[in-house]
Order: structure tokens, then sequence, then C-alpha cells
């Protein structure tokens, strides 16, 4: 019976060969799975946008809060908002940058970009662990990745890891993978238990995670933030965009009022706002603060994010202030 | 008895194949064959692949 089991060189190297065809079978059906995915979405619909002259740039916040037909309406049933809505959610300022880029490539002649933030996106640099890259980070790995790499920190033993993953789809687009398997977990999890409350972005709950964890945590980074520059890849968009002759606009993006109390009705985070207005006029771009536009909690599906009806006000009031191309004067806060 | 046993054969089965015994049960399918243990490890490879997300936090999932 031992002798049976002996494993010859050659058997192991057919079984090898093998395990390796199954494992290729599943990384070439993993690529055609996710073909579609929420940035390769993105990517697809900027390349059909081409007539687009307002471009609404940042993360969920900017994704879910700005509606192109509320803030500019078509000219003509037949035609489309001159706005388009770059943003992506959970992306950082890298991969803002990299959709810009291909909103440049695909645009015929932007003139206006709206870019959205809160909390400390313009500032805080970017790092990132490869295992980090999950969910919609992962157009990191097929979207310009060489380009991208200049503005985001790894160490060395993680690029070396970022390198060998985006060769394979299995490894690339895993996140999508396990996002499946993650749902099917809360689903059964949820069998027998009180509903959670979700909204289109999640488990509400989850969003409480993004905010800091009080009021003294918020102001030390405040304080720390207010002697940094502007991030790389911020200040690339912004290089890029009046390279073309695009106007940039910052927006601090509507939050809740609990945030806001919280957080942003500090001496410390007014002293931020003086900074970056300060960073931002060096560079000619306009600064407007919408934090405090909607005071309506209930107007928030979530810790940070617009409901619909939120969202519509929101981007009806953006686009009374900027949508008029020849004058905005008025799409600007004048510096406190 | 007969379900009896076959429950006592996929029980050794399955110890052989996680490393628990050594040696196989009577009848075990195709031990010499690299094909089986090529697809054997390529499937479980997968398995891992799949399920080894789980530790790691997802809050944007749904979109």
């Amino acid at each position: 019976m031992q002798e049976k089991l002996l494993i010859t060189g050659r058997r192991l190297f057919a079984a090898l060969l093998v395990c390796l065809a199954i494992l290729a079978a599943g990384n070439f059906v993993v690529q055609r799975l996710t073909a579609h995915t929420v940035a390769r979405r993105i990517l697809a619909d900027t390349r059909a946008a081409s007539p687009s002259q307002i471009i609404a740039l940042g993360n969920s916040l900017m994704r879910s809060g700005f509606i192109p037909d509320s803030f500019g309406p078509p000219a003509s049933p037949q035609d489309s908002s001159p706005a388009f809505n770059l943003a992506m959610g959970a992306s950082t300022p890298v991969e803002q940058l990299l959709l810009f880029r291909a909103g440049l490539r695909s645009f015929s002649k932007p003139r206006l970009l709206l870019y959205g933030f809160y909390d400390f996106q313009l500032t805080d640099p970017v790092a990132f662990a490869n295992a980090d890259l999950v969910g919609n980070h992962d157009i990191l790995y097929y979207q310009e990745p060489q380009f991208a790499r200049r503005y985001f920190s790894m160490t060395r033993y993680e690029s070396a890891a970022f390198e060998a993953t985006r060769r394979f789809p299995m490894l690339a687009e895993r996140g999508a993978v396990w996002a499946k398997v993650e749902l099917l977990r809360r689903y059964l999890s949820q069998q027998g238990m009180p509903a959670e409350v979700r909204n289109q972005f999640g488990r509400v709950g989850d969003f409480t995670l993004l905010e800091a964890r009080n009021r003294e945590e918020f102001e030390q980074h405040c304080a720390i933030a207010s002697y940094e520059k502007l991030n790389a890849p911020v200040s690339e968009i912004i290089r890029e965009a009046q390279q073309q002759g695009i106007r940039v606009v910052v927006i601090v993006m509507p939050l809740p009022p609990k945030h806001v109390q919280s957080f942003y009705d500090t001496p410390a985070w007014s002293a931020y706002q003086r900074h970056i207005q300060q960073l931002l006029a060096a560079q000619s771009v306009s600064y407007l603060d919408a934090s405090a536009w909607i005071p309506d909690g209930s107007k928030f599906g979530d810790a940070l994010h617009l409901t619909p009806e939120g969202a519509d006000e929101f981007s009806r009031r953006l686009g009374a202030l900027c949508s008029d191309l020849e004058n905005l004067n008025a799409c600007s806060t004048t510096e406190k | 008895m007969k379900k009896m046993k076959l429950l006592t054969w996929l029980i050794q089965f399955l110890e052989f194949l996680g490393g628990e015994r050594d040696i196989p049960p009577a009848g075990f399918p195709a031990l010499g064959n690299p094909l089986f243990w090529g697809i054997w490890w390529g499937a479980l490879s997968l398995v891992i692949y799949v399920f080894c997300g789980q530790s790691s936090k997802f809050i944007y999932i749904d979109f």
C-alpha cells in the first residue's frame, strides 16, 4: 500500500499542471465576471459623455450628492445635461485623478471641474498596503497603474506585491469575488435577526466608521493638517485641469448637522479651512463651502451621504451658482 | 448497515484527504492519478481564494 502512495516527480508535475490549468480557468472566469465593476462602468460612461462641459469629481459624497439633471437640465429633451458625475464611491484622490484623466481624454470641451471633498481629503497623504486595494480601489491595478503609483506610497515589499497582483485579474479583482461572499455571509447572519438599516451604499452603521471618533481626535487632526500642503494627487488634478483651461472649484460637501456641529463648528476646523483657502487661492482655485447647505438631518441616509431628495436640493442650489459658465463669480465662498 | 459502512468510508476518505490518516480507505479512487490530485488541489485553491477575504473590512460593497 505504501508503494502505491508514492508520487513520482512526473506525477507531481502533471498534477501541478492540472492545478494551474484550473487556476487559469478561474482567472479567466473572474476576468469575465468583473468586466462591469463600478470603476469600469464609470470609465465606460465617461467615453460616452464627450459633450459634457462640467465635471463633478470626488468620492461617494459627490457620487450620491450630485445629480447632473438637477444641476443643469438639458437644453432640450434630446440632449443630455452639460454636467457629468465622474465621482466614485470609496475612492481616494488617486483614483479620482485616474478618472479625471480618463474624462479629459473623452470630453471634447470641458470648462469647469467641481471637486467635492470632506474632512482631510485634500491634505492627507495617500498610502496603501496591497491588501487595501479591494473594491473600487482596484482601478489602481488596471487604469494607468504605473502613473498612479507615483501618487500613493507603499513599502518596497507591498510595491512588489502590487506589481505581481495587477497582472492577474483573479488577484486584482479579488474584492469583487469577496464582496459576493460577504453579501452571502451577511444574508445568512441576518436570518432570524432584526433587519439592519440599509441605504443605496450598504449598511448605514458602517459609515460612522469613516468619521473621527470624537471632537478631540478631529481637532488634533486639524492642527496637524493645517501645516500640510495639498496632497500630490489633488495638486495633479488641479494642474491638469488648469493646463486644459478648466476652471476648478473645490467644494466642501454637505454633511449631516451632527457632523457639522461635532466637527466643523470648531475653531480648529475654521483654522484648517483658512489654510485650505489660502492654498487654493494661491493656485487660482475657487473654494465653496456647502457643508451646512442641508440643515435637515432627514435628508441624509447615513452619517455622510445625502438621500436622493437631499441630493436634488444640493444639486439645484449648486446649479444656481455654478451652471452659468459665462459667470462663475457666485460659485465660490469668500475667505472667512 | 450499508449506510453506516458508507458513512465510515466517507469519514475515512475525508480524513485521508485532509491529511488526518496516511492510508486511504479501500476503494479510494484514482490514487495514482495526477488528474485527480490536480483537480483536488485546484479546487481547494479556488475555495481558499473565494473565502479568504472574510476577515477583510468591507463597508463599500454594495455599489
